[in-house]
C-alpha cells in the first residue's frame, strides 16, 4: 500500500491526521517500517556532531567590529529603522521617476501591481491601538508573502537592504516574545508593534519597487 | 539533542552590552559552534558557513544592547544566523560561489562510515530541502515559522520536508550494501 511521506511525517511529528488513516498506516508493516526510518533519520540528524568554527574566525570578526565601531557612530534601533525606511522611500521614488505611469502606490490605486499582487496601498490607519497594529502587521505579512512567491530578488544591493530589514523584524519579534512573557509594559509592547509595522511596510515597499521592472521594446 | 542553544551568563551579557570586547569574545566562544554548525549544515559549504559566522557576530555585536532579555539572547543569535543562511540561499550569487560539489562536514570522533553516509546525503539535497529538513527536524522550527522565513506557506514547508526525506531515503538506500553511492551534485544537477 502506498503512503504519502507527508502523512507519515505527520504521525512522526505528532501533527493532526485522520484517525482511520493513522490506524491503517501504523498497522501496516510497510507503513510502520517507513515510519521507523523517518524517526531514525531524524535521530541521526540530531546526533550529528556540533562543529568547531575555524580557529582564526574570531580574530577577523573582532578586527572588523573594532574597525566599524571607530568609523561609524552607534545608532539606536529607532534611528536605524528610520534610516531604513528613508532608504526604502528613496528606492520607491526612483522607481516612480523611472516609470511614473505605473509605479508607486498612488498610480497603482488599488489595482494589482505588475506582479499581479495587490499592494496594501492604503495602510489602515484606524488608530495605533494594539488591535489595529496587529491587524496591520498581519496584512503586511500577507502582502509580503504574496510578493515572495511572485518575485525574485536579483540585485545584490536590494537583497542586502531586504536582509537588513528582515533582521530588524527578527529582532523586534524576539523582543515581542519577551513582551508576551509579561516582561514589558503595554506602552513598550505597542511601541514595538508600531516599529514592526513600520519596518514591514518598508519591506513591502522595497519588494514592490523591485518588482517594477522596465519593459524593453523591440 | 540537535544543535543545542547554549546559555550565556548574565554578567557576561551585561558587560557585552556595555561594549566590553573580552565579553564579546566570550559570547563568541559560547555561541560560535552553534552558529557555525547551523550554517555549515544548512549551506553545505565551509566558505559560506564562515561568511554567515562573521555576518552573524558582527550583527550581534552591533545590536546587542537592543536585546534586553538574557534568556532570549541565544534564540536571538540563532535567528540572526538562520536569516543570514536564508539570505545566502536566496542570493543568486551563491550559485557561483558554491559551484564546487557540496562539502559534507566531518567531525573526527564518530564512526567514519555511518557519519559520512548521513552527512553526505544531507549535503546532496537541494538547498531548499536541506534548509527545511535542518530547520524542522534539528532546530525545531514549525512549518509555519519555516514558511514565513522563506516567504512561503506552511504547506510549502511540509511538502519540502516530505521531498527531503524521500530524497534522503533514496540516497541512503543507494549507499547499501556495497557502498555504491548515487552521485548527486549541484554541478550535475541530478538532485
Amino acid at each position: 500500500m502506498h503512503y504519502r511521506t507527508e502523512d507519515l511525517l505527520k504521525i512522526r511529528d505528532g501533527e493532526p491526521i485522520d484517525a482511520a488513516l493513522r490506524e491503517r498506516l501504523v498497522a501496516d508493516p510497510d507503513g510502520a517500517a517507513r515510519l521507523q526510518t523517518l524517526e531514525r533519520v531524524r535521530e541521526g540528524l540530531r546526533a550529528l556532531p556540533q562543529l568547531e568554527p575555524p580557529p582564526a574566525a574570531w580574530a577577523r570578526i573582532a578586527a572588523e567590529s573594532r574597525g566599524s565601531r571607530s568609523a561609524r557612530p552607534r545608532f539606536g534601533l529607532r534611528i536605524a529603522v528610520a534610516l531604513g525606511v528613508a532608504a526604502v522611500l528613496a528606492v520607491a521614488a526612483v522607481a516612480f521617476l523611472l516609470h511614473p505611469a505605473d509605479s508607486g502606490p498612488a498610480a497603482a490605486g488599488g489595482e494589482t501591481a505588475r506582479t499581479g499582487s495587490p499592494l496594501p496601498t492604503d495602510r489602515p490607519r484606524g488608530g495605533d491601538s494594539y488591535a489595529a497594529l496587529l491587524a496591520e502587521s498581519a496584512q503586511l505579512e500577507r502582502a509580503l508573502a504574496r510578493m515572495h512567491a511572485e518575485t525574485r530578488v536579483t540585485n545584490a544591493g536590494t537583497a542586502g537592504t531586504i536582509a537588513g530589514l528582515e533582521d530588524t523584524v527578527a529582532l523586534l519579534d524576539e523582543q515581542l516574545t519577551y513582551a508576551a512573557a509579561g516582561k514589558l509594559d503595554t506602552r513598550e509592547r505597542e511601541a514595538l508593534w508600531r516599529e514592526r509595522v513600520d519596518v514591514m511596510n518598508a519591506l513591502v515597499q522595497v519588494r514592490y519597487a523591485q518588482a517594477q521592472r522596465p519593459a524593453f521594446s523591440r | 539533542m540537535g544543535n543545542r542553544i547554549p546559555q550565556a551568563d548574565a554578567a557576561v551579557l551585561a558587560k557585552a552590552r556595555g561594549g566590553d570586547l573580552e565579553a564579546h569574545g566570550r559570547l563568541y566562544e559560547i555561541f560560535a559552534p552553534m552558529v557555525y554548525t547551523l550554517a555549515r549544515r544548512m549551506l553545505a559549504s565551509a566558505t559560506l558557513a564562515e561568511d554567515v559566522l562573521q555576518e552573524t557576530f558582527l550583527e550581534v555585536i552591533r545590536k546587542i544592547r537592543v536585546c534586553r532579555g538574557d534568556a532570549e539572547f541565544g534564540p536571538w543569535v540563532r535567528r540572526i544566523a538562520v536569516n543570514k543562511c536564508l539570505m545566502h540561499l536566496r542570493s543568486s550569487w551563491v550559485s557561483r560561489r558554491a559551484a564546487a560539489a557540496p562539502e559534507p562536514a566531518v567531525a573526527p570522533e564518530e564512526p567514519l562510515e555511518e557519519r559520512l553516509t548521513l552527512e553526505r546525503a544531507l549535503a546532496h539535497l537541494s538547498d531548499t530541502a536541506r534548509a527545511v529538513v535542518w530547520l524542522h527536524d534539528v532546530e525545531g522550527y514549525t512549518h509555519g515559522e519555516i514558511g514565513r522565513l522563506m516567504g512561503h506557506s506552511a504547506s510549502f514547508s511540509k511538502s519540502q520536508l516530505a521531498r527531503a526525506h524521500e530524497r534522503l531515503r533514496d540516497l541512503l538506500e543507494g549507499e547499501r550494501p556495497r557502498g555504491a553511492f548515487k552521485v548527486c551534485t549541484t554541478a550535475l544537477k541530478t538532485c
